[in-house]
């Protein structure tokens, strides 16, 4: 194809520069994405890290803190300001660098055009445009650890007019100024990638892959552009109303007000009004955090159950009502602001209406690991670990959602609890589940699994070890973003727990380092990954895995005869029907329908199934001898 | 230490200033005697300066700070620029925190050698930490020999054409353990730390607000168990094994519906009732009779205002809040020449409250939680909560046995470097007590003079 020819002719006139750096092959962006996010994620667990060690222990001193952050651990011990500031900063890299930029950036552009089979993005040249705007807000925020004043420090929802008043906190000095230019920068970004992959989705689907034929990571991403295009722009709206007031002297957020010894001569704002535009971006983005990770495990679990995703349509549905949904239920994180407390009702109806949608995804996650064949690769495992913490952690939104509870549980333990499990833990294991999973795909070897099952059950129970006991100390009324708990009489006896907490949140940390290392191991030195490794049906295993070519297919795109999860098809000769099979290579019997799926289809043994019943009886089995 | 000075203003007569007690309310949250926190140590400072620059420091140190005093302007660059708030002591207040502060550098002193000097005894205060990370150290050594070990003895076994581990098998079977594990886990907390939390609602709507807490903690509970069961049993039971098929199983429109509706139903009675409760709590109606009290939040600290005789507040304007009328009240109104600032809120059992919230600087949040009250402190925007205390500080004690027991008011919203300081006692008596401690109090404008104090 004239295509073909044209294309390879490219290839071979690719410099360093283009093909690392300013590359516009899709492959390459995602593994920007992914390794700056990862570089992001380090650093905010090393932040995070800091502020544990002053939770911990906060009547011991650390010399080395005053060698490594001089002012800032004076005397060895943190600066209140600063503990801010790394509460602030470990919030924003978070949310926005890694489970934003280094997810969805990462699996959007890997999976967009290999599995709807794209030769590229609809605009290679924005997705470029889109990850270097994001490796400059990147490398903005970081700055900002550098400065005098230190970093932004009003919290990652930086609620003005502490963040809107240098006089209020040190970080709202430059270190603010730097986080609204590095922001503003990351949500340019973050619209150019999401147009682009709505964009791809929409028209460059392959034929044959109707919508109702894509896999649900597609679906997912879909959903997630979808709400960052319409919700980041509110965030970019209250930023530039917040730069006016900081900068130039307006008071869209600021009234009455009196600090450092004088009388601002500021009028009519309203501080409540940031926190509208503000969560109208910040609810729809937990879903813009959560929805690529579910997508994620709903591939990596029907590919490793080997059974079909169970109610693929309803799973459709969940997204796309979850997504609706989230639009408006933006006022349950101000409950207790002082908003009318009529609307406190409909918000608080709102909100429990999404765990609807949640339940019936959680249930179909269970009803297809039930009766399947489940292989455990670290991806699968990181997949059941992310059903785990969305169970754990949405169960508490049920909590958190009811306004009358709220009025005691708000800004608590118990939400650093809740969201951490939920969208923090639960997005970071689907993010970990796509890395094991398609990192064949992206380096054309396989990651060590045993290192893989090693990371995944350290860090498994580290993330309850962590927080889990949040909760209980919410349910005490032991507020978030306090420097210490010596103070109140109440809190005070919650101090071997913050320890407890804290040796688990380094062990989990270090527990990463087994990943970071396998990772970067794996790259050169890993086993070579046959071509498709998984056994998977979707088209990203049908391009060349040993050459990533720009234009991923050699010759024609791939044409799609059926949807994604056709596993262990009753009388199929494989537990695979690859989406790119025609009906009229498979068998008789099946291209009729005749085989309609039936117990007496499912393939278990017999004797299997009595022992099956027995759930434990068989465990003695585990450590038998087999012969390979 | 600050439990010390508590204990310390706990019994003290308050015929002359009492020091302790303006300390404790004042100056603790950014000020610690030993050890710099958002202000320098206060260890010291009577042979740092001279009184009469620490006095005029006291008063309004923005003042000194813009009579270009060379000290105080370096001193405020030295501290991030926080501004200490202005004091409208006498000098004999402000002398009697001096003196609070000698006495109390003796007490610092003398606990530092049983406290675990670093000098007497190496590693008792690093101890703990030291230890951890020792354990940590054996944790990470124990389990890399046994990996070693492991791949050791696997890798003879596989020379002799035996697969000696099925690691999926092994993964399976991890999430049962990891599900008992996991269950206990949740059950030594419940056992360990359920006493640890909040006591039984101090007011009216807490109550309410416990019930339904119970009621969405049982429901959520069960869910929480299944389906755990559920995930890691089916992991176990339909791992991969020889000859195993999974069952074909795409759709079941029944059963989809089933568990919609189900979770749809359970979330509308917990929605009605929740509606019900919050109701109740936000717009329910006031009565007459109930004590108001204004709560004035800055950095980093909280002031109350009492009616007086006429309950009602008087007029407050921020453009009038100087060195001397720091809560902006207004002299000219009538309402205001009664109205009383106090150090501590006291509260009638049984008699209904209104707290009417606002903020100086940023937004605070009024957080009491053993009443389950909470609301935001906007500037610029007055909120209010209303409720209805049912259990005096006494009771308290005695029903949690902690003799020690106070309410205490804590500030729930990021606001700066002492945000986890904000302190202010509550107070909880018979009537009769309340009209003792009310009638010592003292009105919010004692001078004559400061009713001149004029907009800026």
């Amino acid at each position: 194809m004239a295509h073909t020819q044209e294309h390879h002719h490219e290839h071979h006139k690719e410099t360093f520069i283009s093909k690392y750096i300013f590359s516009m092959d899709h492959k390459m962006i995602a593994k920007q994405y992914l390794i700056t996010g990862m570089i992001m994620a380090l650093i905010a667990a090393l932040l995070s890290l800091l502020f544990r060690l002053q939770l911990g222990w906060p009547e011991n001193t650390f010399p080395w803190l005053e060698t490594l952050l001089g002012d800032w651990g004076k005397g060895g011990r943190l600066d209140p300001n600063f503990y801010l500031a790394l509460v602030t900063l470990h919030g924003t890299l978070m949310v926005f660098f890694v489970l934003t930029a280094g997810l969805s950036g990462t699996f959007s552009n890997l999976l967009i055009p290999l599995q709807i089979g794209a030769r590229d993005m609809a605009s290679p040249f924005l997705n470029m445009v889109s990850y270097w705007l994001f490796f400059c807000s990147s490398v903005i925020m970081l700055i900002s650890l550098f400065i005098e004043s230190g970093p932004a420090s009003a919290g990652w929802t930086i609620y003005p007019p502490l963040s809107a008043l240098p006089q209020a906190i040190p970080g709202s000095g430059l270190g603010m100024t730097l986080w609204l230019i590095s922001m503003t920068l990351f949500i340019a970004s973050s619209l150019m990638g999401s147009l682009n992959y709505i964009t791809t989705i929409l028209n460059l689907r392959t034929p044959g892959m109707r919508m109702t034929r894509m896999p649900l990571t597609i679906w997912s991403f879909l959903t997630t552009s979808i709400l960052g295009v319409l919700s980041f722009p509110v965030l970019l709206a209250a930023a530039v109303l917040l730069i006016f007031d900081r900068s130039f002297g307006t008071s869209f957020y600021l009234s009455d007000i009196f600090i450092a010894g004088e009388v601002l001569n500021r009028n009519g704002g309203s501080p409540i009004l940031f926190q509208h535009l503000f969560w109208f971006l910040g609810h729809p983005e937990v879903y813009i955090v959560l929805m690529p990770a579910l997508g994620i495990t709903s591939e990596v679990i029907a590919t490793n159950a080997r059974k079909p995703i169970f109610g693929y349509r309803a799973m459709i549905g969940s997204l796309i009502g979850i997504s609706v949904l989230s639009f408006v239920v933006w006022g349950h994180h101000m409950f207790i602001t002082g908003m009318n407390p009529f609307l406190g009702n409909v918000f608080m109806i709102l909100t429990l209406i999404i765990a609807v949608p949640s339940a019936v995804k959680t249930f179909n996650y269970l009803a297809t690991l039930w009766r399947g064949n489940i292989r455990f690769t670290p991806a699968m495992l990181f997949a059941i670990g992310l059903v785990s913490l969305f169970i754990s952690g949405g169960l508490t939104g049920l909590y958190l959602g009811n306004a009358a509870l709220d009025i005691n549980l708000h800004d608590t333990y118990f939400v650093v609890a809740h969201f951490h499990l939920v969208m923090g833990s639960a997005a970071m294991f689907g993010m970990l589940a796509g890395v094991y999973h398609w990192y064949p795909r992206m380096f054309g070897t396989l990651m060590n699994e045993k290192l893989g099952y090693l990371h995944f059950w350290l860090t498994f129970a580290a993330v309850y070890m962590v927080f889990f006991p949040m909760h209980f100390m919410g349910l005490d009324g032991v507020p978030r973003r306090y420097y210490n708990f010596t103070g109140f009489e109440w809190m005070q006896e919650w101090g071997d727990l913050n320890k407890f907490i804290s040796i688990s949140a380094i062990l989990g940390t270090a527990a990463q380092l087994i990943f970071i290392w396998n990772f970067y191991y794996s790259i050169k030195k890993g086993k070579k990954s046959p071509q498709n490794p998984w056994q998977s049906n979707t088209l990203e295993w049908t391009a060349p895995i040993e050459e990533r070519m720009h234009g991923n297919w050699p010759g024609d795109i791939p044409h799609v005869h059926r949807w994604p999860y056709d596993y262990s098809v009753p009388g199929a000769p494989q537990d695979f029907i690859p989406q790119t099979v025609k009906d009229d290579d498979l068998p008789e019997e099946i291209r009729q329908g005749k085989v309609k799926p039936a117990p007496e289809h499912a393939g278990t043994p017999a004797s299997e199934t009595v022992a099956d019943k027995l759930l434990f009886s068989r465990f003695i089995n585990l450590f038998g001898f087999k012969k390979a | 230490m600050l439990t010390l000075m508590l204990a310390a203003t706990a019994y003290t007569v308050q015929a002359q200033p009492d020091g302790a007690a303006l300390y404790a309310n004042n100056c603790a949250a950014c000020h610690k005697i030993d050890q710099d926190l958002v202000g320098p140590a206060l260890k010291g400072v009577t042979e740092r300066r001279d009184e009469a620059w620490l006095l005029k420091w006291v008063k309004n140190s923005q003042a000194v700070i813009a009579g270009g005093d060379q000290y105080a302007v370096d001193l405020f660059a030295k501290w991030n620029k926080v501004a200490m708030p202005a004091y409208d002591w006498t000098d004999d207040e402000i002398k009697a925190v001096f003196a609070y502060i000698k006495e109390q550098e003796k007490v610092v002193a003398a606990a530092v050698p049983s406290g675990g000097g670093t000098a007497a005894s190496p590693g008792s205060t690093d101890g703990g930490f030291a230890n951890n990370i020792l354990i940590m150290l054996m944790v990470i050594v124990l389990g890399a020999t046994v990996l070693v070990a492991g791949r050791t003895v696997s890798a003879a076994y596989r020379a002799k054409g035996v697969q000696l581990f099925n690691w999926n098998s092994i993964n399976g079977f991890l999430f049962v353990v990891f599900m008992v594990v996991f269950f206990l886990f949740v059950g030594w907390h419940f056992v360990k730390y359920m006493k640890f939390t909040l006591p039984e609602a101090a007011s009216l709507h807490g109550v309410l607000i416990d019930r339904m807490l119970a009621i969405t903690f049982w429901l959520t509970f069960v869910v929480f168990i299944i389906t755990h069961i559920l995930l890691f049993v089916y992991a176990y039971i339909y791992r991969r094994r020889d000859g195993r098929k999974a069952y074909f199983y795409a759709d079941n429109h029944k059963l989809e519906f089933i568990w919609t509706i189900i979770p749809a139903a359970v979330l509308t009675i917990l929605v009605l009732y929740g509606t019900k409760v919050w109701r109740e709590i936000t717009q329910g109606e006031v009565s007459e009779e109930a004590i108001t009290i204004e709560l004035f939040a800055y950095q980093f600290g909280w002031k109350a205002r009492y009616t007086g005789a006429d309950g009602e507040l008087g007029a407050h304007n921020y453009k009038l809040i100087s060195a001397t009328n720091d809560m902006g009240i207004d002299p000219e109104d009538p309402k205001s020449t009664d109205d009383m600032l106090v150090p501590e809120v006291y509260l009638v059992v049984n008699k209904p409250v209104m707290l009417r919230l606002r903020a100086r600087d940023v937004i605070h949040s009024a957080y009491l939680p053993h009443f389950r009250v909470q609301m935001n402190v906007v500037p610029g925007m007055p909120t209010q909560f209303y409720f209805t205390p049912t259990m005096t500080t006494e009771q308290m004690r005695r029903s949690t046995g902690n003799f020690n027991f106070n309410y205490e008011l804590a500030c729930n919203k990021i606001c700066g470097a002492a945000h986890f300081n904000m302190r202010m006692k509550f107070v909880v008596v018979e009537q009769a007590e309340y009209d003792a401690w009310l009638a010592k109090q003292k009105t919010y404008f004692k001078k004559p003079e400061v009713q001149t104090a004029s907009l800026n």
